[in-house]
């Protein structure tokens, strides 16, 4: 796929604009939105009666049960707030990899469902995993916010070996909200995510796990001995390749799947595994509808 | 490679080399391709799971590998003398005699005989299995081991590129013979012999298991017939070297001896052959101290003819140096050692004389006249001196140039003209009993010891005939038989008289014969001791062949000598015991000089090849074992197939290492 075309094409803009985000969580979120919440709030909607109490805002008091019971109740209305969502893209080396690049399956997947978003007015914002310090990024709302959505998409920085725990807690510190947070990355941190999704559960969010592995790390063609190089810390790893290293390899992949979703499912964690061949209309309509992060 | 030498290790660290260097080769390919990946988190986990006996997993998986291992196994068992005990597996042992005389130095094909014979003998060798052992020897005159029996190939080789030639005569006999003692089994000899004198030597290897040895001559045959119980035990196959259509001239004889009649005057005799093929012209030069002083020119020399050339030379009787001589061929031939011969008239040395006798005035006073005494050292012994040790080193060694016996027998005659009267010198003479009177017949007018001498009225009392060896001349004659005779014997003359100057009667010695008064007596003794004394005479030395040895003295006692070969090389000679000096004429033709310390030229040695076996180089249709005939084997192609498999493994390897190659560069595709 080349690079150079746009991340989503008017069919799919059209298909993704039915759409809306669904979490499993209802989220106060700063603005008004479209989402009905819990919590009563100043919307058209009437929602129940309390006593007043002095302080309270004379304008919702309702004066035709005083008028009845000579008793001051006040009027509550339905609050309805809006969704924030988070898509966090891993733009380290390793997401270079793969045809497209794992970085541009990310970034598709991102703009997706960040115009989902935009659609139902949630608050959209893109940021790039990163140890060190960047730019905070902005939130978009409205269908109209599409192209700046595109736009910071296009022009994520790319950072050098990234700590995903660390880049996760960063961005914990600078977003306390809740929301959904979308996690795009490859999750191949010889440090471990564990800890990083552990930090994003611990703030609540509603998480979910997209890990995108290119067709070279699923199904390794490779020949002879080799002298593998890590693209990120240098570190290499001598093979000769044969069928047994291969099989041995695809055992190791699946394990490490494995024990990613259990991590996942154990937590609430909705964890999916997409390779970088797959189409994003496709894995948004049904791969991601079924697992309930779309409807 | 031989592994039973000394730097067998090395071989050893190579061939185990050779594995673990594949080995090393395939774990540590240098070659080993470098690709990026997004990580090598999983490559580790799947690395960490194989850890387990990942070696023999690597092992197990690379075909590439076991096929080299198995190459290399395959070399390492080809080199290694490891197989089955079987009779096949025994090795033959082969002897190889290379002819390295004079006739070997021949060109008469494209590259000398030697270096033909040389290469014939490699490719005989090439044709050896890997287990068949070798022994090279040479033989000339002497011969020499030059490397025992071996599987090593190479060594063989290297040995046999050190082989020169020699210019000395051809003994196969003496190799034969050493062949036959190196390949006969020690405890089985005994038995051998005795098989052989049974006639039946069919067990003589069964003994101690050894295949019977195969004793391969390469010569160009100019060595007479082998005695055929010298090489019972080896089966003897003769390859000749060299080519039966030859031009060679040579020199076979070279001598020189005085002119009996004139003291001055050398005579110089030379024997020239033509052992050619076809017709030959030559000139023939004789230089005297290097000097040309004649040229004779042959414009037809016939094949087979020989050609005798005899020259004369006055020598200035005054001058008293060494005269060197030497005959040259000028002619262009296939050998060239034998177109040279030499010989020297050495000084005079003053005679020495031994007079063994009891008491004899008038013999006494005949030797002590003023021009003998000044000529001679005369020694005279009484008859106890027969029985002394030191006659023994008169028999032993030439010390005297004439020994005299008067009336008294020596028990073994000395290494020296003798002069005996009145008894017989040796069991090979008779002398009767002496028998009054004589009449004296008649005198030898043509032997220098009596010519011109009148003996004819001489008088004895009583006087003995002799009965004298073949080839004895009578000087004096008398009624009864011969007076006086002289006889050769080997290179000396005995000089026998049938009468002694004194006969005894009642106990006193009274003359028995008037000879000492008469004027032919001092003549005849001064004619004996030129003639057997060397009175007066330049000593001629004829020419000794390379490696001979000769003994000389010098007249003045010198604790050292200094030989000076023709090429310049010095030498020092120590005296022996008895004064003597023993010189070695080394593998130089030519003329030694032999120098005192102060460098005065005392005399010389001529070494000259002059042999008409060694010039008749033409190659013998046969050779000889007894009355057998050894026929020539066929020539050896040198194609051995015991050696394929060596470049099989070559290519094999030179395979595997380009499979290496291109499996490591598939990777780059």
């Amino acid at each position: 796929m080349n690079q150079a075309e746009p991340l989503l094409s008017a069919e799919t803009l059209g298909r993704l604009e039915r759409l809306e985000l669904v979490t499993r969580k209802i989220f106060r979120g700063q603005l008004k939105g479209e989402r009905r919440s819990r919590r009563k709030g100043q919307s058209v909607e009437f929602a129940d009666h309390r006593n007043y109490v002095p302080g309270d805002d004379l304008r919702f008091i309702d004066w035709n049960l005083y008028a009845r019971l000579d008793k001051l109740f006040l009027r509550l209305f339905q609050e309805e707030e809006d969704l924030h969502f988070h898509a966090l893209i891993d733009t380290s080396p390793s997401m270079q990899f793969g045809q497209p690049s794992k970085l541009r399956f990310a970034q598709q997947l991102a703009a997706a469902l960040g115009y989902i978003g935009l659609c139902r007015s949630d608050r959209i914002k893109v940021e790039p995993l990163s140890d060190s310090p960047l730019p905070p990024a902005s939130g978009l709302r409205g269908k109209s916010s599409l192209w700046k959505l595109l736009q910071q998409l296009g022009s994520l920085p790319a950072t050098p070996h990234t700590s995903l725990e660390a880049a996760v807690k960063r961005f914990c510190i600078r977003n306390p909200g809740k929301g959904i947070v979308v996690l795009l990355s490859d999750l191949l941190d010889k440090n471990g995510y564990e800890n990083a999704l552990r930090a994003l559960i611990a703030r609540q969010y509603d998480v979910y796990v997209v890990q995108i592995l290119s067709p070279e790390e699923l199904e390794p063609d490779l020949v002879g001995d080799l002298n593998l190089v890590d693209c990120e810390d240098g570190e290499f790893a001598e093979i000769s390749v044969s069928p047994r290293l291969l099989q041995q390899y695809r055992a190791t992949l699946q394990g490490f799947l494995n024990q990613i979703r259990q991590f996942c499912s154990r937590r609430g964690i909705v964890h999916m595994t997409c390779s970088t061949q797959q189409n994003v209309d496709q894995l948004v309509a049904t791969y991601l509808r079924s697992r309930g992060l779309v409807r | 490679m031989n592994l039973n030498s000394p730097w067998a290790w090395l071989g050893w660290a190579v061939l185990v080399a050779v594995p673990i260097l594949i080995l090393l080769l395939y774990f540590l390919k240098l070659r080993r391709q470098r690709l990026q990946v997004p990580s090598t988190l999983l490559w580790r986990r799947t690395l960490e799971d194989l850890q387990v006996n990942s070696l023999w997993q690597r092992l197990r998986s690379s075909l590439l590998l076991w096929l080299q291992l198995l190459v290399a196994l395959l070399l390492l068992l080809s080199v290694l003398p490891i197989g089955c005990q079987s009779e096949q597996s025994i090795g033959q042992r082969h002897l190889f005699v290379l002819d390295t005389s004079a006739s070997m130095t021949a060109t008469d094909g494209d590259v000398p005989r030697l270096e033909l014979a040389k290469r014939q003998i490699d490719a005989r060798l090439a044709e050896l299995r890997d287990y068949d052992l070798a022994m090279l020897m040479t033989c000339d005159d002497q011969v020499q081991i030059f490397q025992t029996f071996t599987a090593d190939r190479s060594l063989l080789r290297r040995k046999l590129q050190d082989i020169t030639t020699r210019p000395r005569l051809t003994n196969m006999e003496d190799a034969v013979r050493s062949a036959v003692a190196l390949t006969t089994p020690l405890d089985s000899a005994a038995q051998t012999s005795g098989n052989i004198a049974d006639g039946n030597s069919e067990d003589s290897g069964a003994v101690t298991g050894v295949q019977p040895a195969t004793l391969h001559l390469y010569s160009d045959g100019g060595f007479p017939a082998l005695k055929a119980s010298e090489a019972t035990d080896v089966f003897i196959e003769w390859h000749p070297v060299g080519q039966a259509l030859v031009t060679n001239l040579g020199i076979t004889t070279f001598n020189a001896q005085w002119n009996e009649r004139k003291p001055e005057v050398v005579d110089l005799f030379a024997r020239v052959e033509n052992v050619s093929s076809t017709s030959l012209a030559a000139d023939v030069e004789l230089r005297r101290n290097g000097q040309v002083i004649d040229v004779i020119r042959r414009d037809n020399i016939n094949p087979g003819t020989t050609l005798s050339l005899d020259f004369q030379d006055i020598l200035p009787s005054q001058v008293d140096a060494v005269t060197e001589y030497e005959l040259r061929l000028i002619v262009e031939d296939d050998l060239t050692v034998d177109n040279s011969a030499y010989c020297v008239v050495n000084p005079a040395r003053k005679p020495r004389i031994l007079l063994i006798t009891p008491g004899n005035e008038g013999l006494e006073s005949v030797l002590s006249t003023t021009l003998i005494a000044e000529g001679v050292e005369l020694v005279v012994e009484g008859p106890e001196f027969l029985l002394s040790a030191t006659y023994q080193e008169l028999v032993e060694q030439p010390l005297y140039d004439l020994v005299v016996f008067d009336r008294m027998a020596p028990p073994q005659l000395p290494l020296g003209n003798t002069m005996t009267w009145a008894v017989a010198p040796s069991a090979e003479w008779n002398v009767t009993p002496a028998q009054p009177p004589v009449f004296v017949l008649f005198g030898n007018n043509t032997h220098p010891l009596t010519a011109n001498l009148n003996l004819d009225a001489l008088g004895f009392l009583s006087a003995s005939t002799i009965q004298a060896p073949p080839g004895s001349s009578v000087l004096l004659t008398a009624a009864d038989g011969p007076l006086i005779v002289i006889g050769p014997r080997e290179n000396f003359q005995d000089l026998v008289l049938g009468f002694s100057l004194l006969v005894q009667e009642d106990g006193q010695w009274l003359p028995n014969t008037d000879w000492p008064s008469r004027i032919t007596f001092p003549v005849f003794m001064y004619n004996t001791l030129e003639l057997l004394g060397r009175l007066g005479q330049k000593e001629i030395a004829s020419s000794i062949r390379p490696g001979q040895w000769v003994r000389f003295k010098v007249g003045k006692q010198l604790q050292s000598l200094t030989t000076v070969s023709p090429s310049g090389i010095q030498q020092e000679l120590r005296p022996q015991t008895d004064g003597s000096f023993l010189f070695n004429a080394v593998d130089e033709l030519g003329v030694h000089r032999i120098l005192d310390n102060n460098g005065q030229h005392l005399r010389s040695v001529a070494v000259s090849l002059s042999d008409r076996r060694e010039s008749d180089i033409a190659v013998k249709e046969q050779a000889l074992l007894g009355n057998t005939a050894i026929e020539p084997a066929e020539a050896t192609t040198g194609e051995g197939t015991n050696f394929i498999w060596r470049y099989i493994l070559l290519i094999a390897l030179v395979a595997l290492f380009a499979e290496w190659i291109v499996y490591n560069r598939r990777i780059l595709l």
